[in-house]
């Protein structure tokens, strides 16, 4: 008898402790979006897709965002990788340096479609080594926040729109008071800060300039060069924050958000925690300061598919039902962000919290861009733009040797 | 004049002790701000306003109490899934450890055999490989055992872990109690099992407890392996729950905060409660008799 409870009760904390083994039509969404959401939104997501595909069922499998791209290549590694991923786009070549991709060229085609190729953000879709390795379920534009409050202070009406109103006015706000700066500029080098990327390359794109060519790096082009002038300049003249090189995104976010910078170049979906966490802040967001030309640097949460997924064709069906105009427009009201598929724009414009309204207002006919993904080793791209532009900024180095610098260590980083 | 120059001395002497004292105390005060002042600004954090986290000058009291964080936290049902978790984790690798860690002990501290010392030492050099090296094997091993994304396989991993302390740490206590109880035990007529449930752990009882809050503070903390072997969230424990927290667009700092602040306290009232016996514990575990 005392056996036989021992076996039950060991039975028992066996099946409570192990869940249930993969079924045929299970598929495995491995991301990050829903640690970032706190409304629940993914669960429902799932469940509405649960309920209009009852042969498919998906495992939502949420990572912490710093910790997704050591997942995927290490599950794939193991061979327990998931069958839908979330992506990052700089991670693109890499991982396809591993075989963790499917193409999707063939699934972009397929009749049945949800939406059409044509109607999705580019910057996901442009191919590298002659394949679209991903899609965009949401979109995030780079634009500068701006704190209408110190920008009054300082003798300003308007936000600045050129780069010269830009550093003029950041070196005003700095002269206001002790612990006030113009602008944060997050180069430190910890990761997951992105340093360099986060406001280097949104100056830049406004400046018409580029870092790479095609897959090769192009980092000492005169566009480039005037660019980091800029940085150097808006430094010396005191504009920036001091501490530039132990800053991360993070504390540049609350630094803004505390009301001690007058500006802030990041992603427009910060717009949310800003207001929402500091309501008396005098808040505006505009396009980043341009030096004529109008393009921005543009981030997303984009979606693929593992090679080594046995379920590829109900993956698609799941990728295809996220890339609804509806199911889109929803994805994109939930992140604060900007649909994937641009049809779905008119409904996520209904209801919208109007800082998402202004972004799309103002970034209207602007060209998106993204450059990391056809890095060959984007993190290791942009740790060495980090160090380069921290010698600069300490006064090692000119803008025309970081550049070279760059440029060189991009090369030998290729091969 | 001799009685006049030892009461000098006597004075000079209980100066120079109220000195030493006072330089003891001032260091150790020194010591206590240092180790205290982060889980006080942790729960400084935990009560204000994310705008107020970052002020400037820093307060280390809130202008006005924030339980946003705690309210949040307290009623999602996923981070109440997380502390089971881990006291499921924590307590199943804390009694395994302890039985299993002990009987080991037992044979070595008891019995000499072919190549006890071999063995003892093979138990000491596991804990000399860095942990990240062994994810990846332990990982695929998981993998392979059909127990990823379980908490069977958390359980295993950290008992991998816990085990050897353990073994070490009972071995060095059971060596500080003499042999006479045993033999006097065996003529009464005890078995070997009897003699150690009987006489020696009831004397082993602080060995045990340091032994059992140290491997409980291990599967409590642990990250690494908890991230990379667990795959859902009904399978993650308190660190994985709180890492969620760092987003890529930011953290929230109150939500964090509170939620460190709920994970820490079962070890926090944990050691205040034995903290006696963990100190007697350690020193007489490490020192042979």
């Amino acid at each position: 008898m005392n056996k036989f409870r021992l076996s039950a009760w060991t039975f028992a904390a066996a099946t409570a402790l192990t869940p249930f083994t993969t079924q045929a039509g299970q598929i495995e969404w491995l991301q990050w979006f829903a640690a970032e959401d706190t409304s629940g939104y993914y669960d429902q997501l799932v469940a509405d897709f649960e309920a209009a595909h009852p042969d498919i069922t998906v495992k939502l499998v949420t990572q912490p965002f710093g910790k997704v791209r050591e997942s995927i290549v290490t599950d794939n590694a193991i061979g327990v990788g998931s069958d839908v991923l979330g992506l990052n786009m700089p991670w693109t070549k890499e991982f396809l340096d591993i075989g963790i991709l499917e193409p999707l060229d063939e699934y972009l085609t397929r009749e049945g479609n949800s939406f059409a190729a044509g109607d999705l953000v580019e910057a996901p879709l442009g191919k590298i080594e002659g394949h679209t390795w991903m899609v965009p379920l949401n979109a995030f534009p780079f634009v500068m926040h701006v704190n209408m409050g110190l920008v009054r202070q300082a003798g300003f009406e308007a936000p600045p729109t050129t780069w010269e109103e830009f550093a003029e006015q950041a070196k005003a706000i700095s002269a206001l008071e002790d612990g006030i700066s113009g602008i944060g500029m997050p180069f430190s080098s910890q990761p997951p800060s992105n340093g360099p990327i986060l406001t280097f390359l949104p100056l830049l794109y406004a400046n018409g300039g580029r870092i790479m060519d095609g897959s090769t790096p192009d980092f000492d082009n005169p566009k480039v060069v005037e660019t980091l002038q800029l940085l150097k300049d808006m430094q010396d003249e005191g504009g920036i924050a001091p501490g530039a090189a132990s800053r991360t995104g993070g504390v540049d976010l609350e630094e803004f958000i505390a009301g001690r910078t007058g500006f802030l170049i990041s992603p427009g979906v910060h717009s949310s925690a800003i207001t929402g966490r500091n309501a008396e802040l005098d808040y505006t967001l505009v396009r980043v300061p341009s030096n004529g030309e109008q393009a921005y640097r543009v981030h997303g949460w984009e979606l693929g598919i593992s090679a080594s997924s046995d379920n590829k064709d109900d993956a698609w069906t799941f990728v295809n039902y996220l890339l609804s105009p509806e199911v889109n427009a929803q994805a994109a009201q939930a992140a604060n962000a900007l649909p994937g598929n641009l049809k779905a724009l008119d409904v996520v414009r209904e209801g919208a919290d109007p800082t998402l309204i202004k972004q799309i207002d103002i970034l209207e006919g602007d060209t998106p861009v993204e450059e990391m993904r056809q890095s060959p080793k984007a993190a290791g791209s942009w740790a060495v733009m980090t160090e380069e532009i921290q010698a600069m900024l300490r006064g090692d180095k000119t803008p025309e040797e970081t550049a070279a610098a760059v440029q060189a260590r991009w090369l030998e980083l290729a091969q | 004049m001799a009685s006049t120059g030892i009461q000098a001395r006597m004075i000079n002497e209980e100066r120079q002790q109220r000195w030493r004292r006072f330089g003891i105390y001032a260091a150790l005060t020194i010591v206590t701000i240092i180790l205290v002042f982060p889980i006080l600004w942790m729960i400084s954090v935990s009560l204000k306003p994310t705008t107020e986290t970052f002020s400037l000058p820093p307060r280390l009291l809130p202008e006005e109490f924030h339980w946003g964080g705690y309210a949040k936290v307290l009623s999602d049902p996923k981070f109440r899934t997380f502390l089971i978790n881990s006291y499921i984790v924590g307590l199943a690798v804390t009694f395994l450890s302890l039985v299993i860690g002990t009987l080991a002990a037992f044979g070595f501290s008891r019995y000499r055999f072919f190549g006890d010392r071999v063995a003892k030492l093979f138990v000491i050099t596991t804990q000399m490989v860095p942990t990240i090296t062994l994810l990846i094997p332990y990982f695929g091993v998981i993998v392979f055992l059909g127990l990823y994304d379980t908490l069977w396989g958390l359980i295993l991993t950290y008992l991998t872990f816990a085990l050897p302390y353990s073994i070490v740490m009972m071995n060095g206590y059971l060596d500080t109690i003499p042999k006479d109880f045993d033999e006097a035990a065996t003529i009464d007529g005890c078995s070997p099992l009897g003699v150690l449930v009987r006489v020696l752990l009831p004397v082993a009882v602080p060995g045990i407890i340091s032994t059992a809050v140290y491997t409980f503070l291990l599967a409590w903390n642990e990250f690494l392996f908890a991230l990379a072997l667990t795959r859902s969230m009904e399978m993650r424990t308190v660190p994985v729950g709180i890492s969620m927290m760092v987003g890529e667009f930011g953290l929230k700092w109150d939500e964090m905060m509170a939620f460190s602040v709920i994970g820490s306290l079962p070890v926090l009232v944990l050691f205040m409660l034995v903290q006696r016996f963990v100190v007697g514990g350690l020193s007489a575990g490490g020192v042979k008799g």
